[in-house]
């Protein structure tokens, strides 16, 4: 009687396991894949946020140091006027379904320079006196106003497809700058 | 063909397949994690460097207000270097103290860490109208510090250049 040997190969059984297995593994895989495409959407618009809150910030830098003073105090449509400052709401961007709003602030930023200054009259030899015997007053502070202009520009957006949500959290990136009045 | 006559062989090429493509989630996810925490230094960086220009700006204006007193420090400095660190560095308008309230301090919901430490480094003449160049150039340099909250420490810096003009009133 001939002898079959037994071959065994994939069974049914073999084949649902394996094919159940990849399943199992699909899962995280296209769960991880939805949720990076909703963060690389996030990353996105932040990036654009600061982006375009930079472009704005940049812009009123190049207005010379003047150019927002005859506006302090004055009532203006759209612009928030506390005392020596200035806000200005300015025009809403939309890029990608994504609605970024820009509020421009501009106030002085009082402040106080420490100076000690050459003390001539301690001094014997007046112009002709050598460096090493120079002598120096006690360090003044000497306050000033109007010199130094504060410019802090805000972004605020909400992510993508949530611009009607009134729970969902408004995002926003601040800059702060320094302009100064010099010549 | 060969035929496959191993028992259990399908399952085997199964679980590695899983394996690998598991890792292979793994690696993509570290990416876009990595890509979130590159944008937020990219957040980091502009707010620290706006600041530090900023500085620079009130560093400059202190030096255009008060030349002959900054001249005087500075030739005095190979004397004694108190004068025109006093001017300068130690000075209570460039410390970090300065710079510390909530109106100086830029805001991001991007990263939150702790405030920006930000001060002027330097405030000096590169060349002097008594060397070859007939000009006289004068550096500041400003410097915004930050921890952020994986614990990284940014830095950035504002080096501001101008051409400065020495007159003297006989």
């Amino acid at each position: 009687m001939k002898k079959y040997k037994l071959k065994l190969g994939v069974t049914l059984i073999e084949i649902l396991m394996a094919v159940g297995f990849l399943a199992m593994a699909f899962i995280p895989i296209m769960g991880l894949l939805g949720s990076s495409v909703k963060i690389t959407d996030k990353d996105q618009s932040n990036i654009l946020a600061m982006n375009l809150c930079q472009e704005k910030l940049n812009t009123a830098l190049q207005f010379e140091f003047g150019a927002f003073n005859s506006w302090l105090g004055n009532e203006l449509t759209d612009i928030e006027i506390a005392s020596e400052t200035l806000v200005l709401n300015l025009n809403s961007a939309t890029h990608n379904g994504v609605t970024y709003n820009f509020k421009l602030k501009v106030e002085d930023r009082e402040g106080s320079f420490t100076v000690a200054s050459r003390d001539f009259t301690a001094e014997s030899g007046g112009d002709a006196t050598p460096v090493a015997s120079w002598k120096f007053s006690a360090p003044t502070k000497y306050s000033y106003k109007g010199l130094v202009h504060r410019y802090t520009m805000t972004v605020e957006w909400k992510d993508k497809g949530k611009a009607d949500d009134k729970k969902a959290i408004v995002k926003n990136y601040t800059l702060v700058t320094f302009k100064a009045k010099l010549k | 063909m060969k035929r496959n006559t191993k028992n259990g062989s399908a399952l085997a090429i199964a679980i590695v397949f899983s394996v690998v493509l598991l890792q292979l989630a793994l690696v993509y996810s570290k990416q876009v994690s990595n890509t979130t925490a590159s944008t937020q230094q990219i957040d980091e960086r502009v707010r620290l460097q706006y600041l530090a220009d900023g500085i620079a700006q009130i560093a400059l204006l202190k030096f255009q207000k008060f030349p002959s007193d900054y001249y005087y420090a500075w030739d005095y400095k190979t004397v004694e270097a108190t004068q025109f660190n006093s001017f300068t560095t130690n000075a209570d308008e460039f410390k970090e103290e300065a710079f510390n309230n909530d109106q100086d301090q830029p805001s991001s919901i991007l990263s939150k860490g702790g405030k920006i430490k930000a001060k002027l480094i330097f405030m000096n003449l590169e060349t002097t109208s008594a060397q070859k160049w007939e000009q006289e150039v004068l550096t500041i340099k400003t410097e915004a510090k930050y921890n952020n909250n994986r614990g990284k420490e940014l830095t950035a810096d504002s080096v501001l250049t101008v051409k400065t003009e020495r007159s003297v009133i006989k």
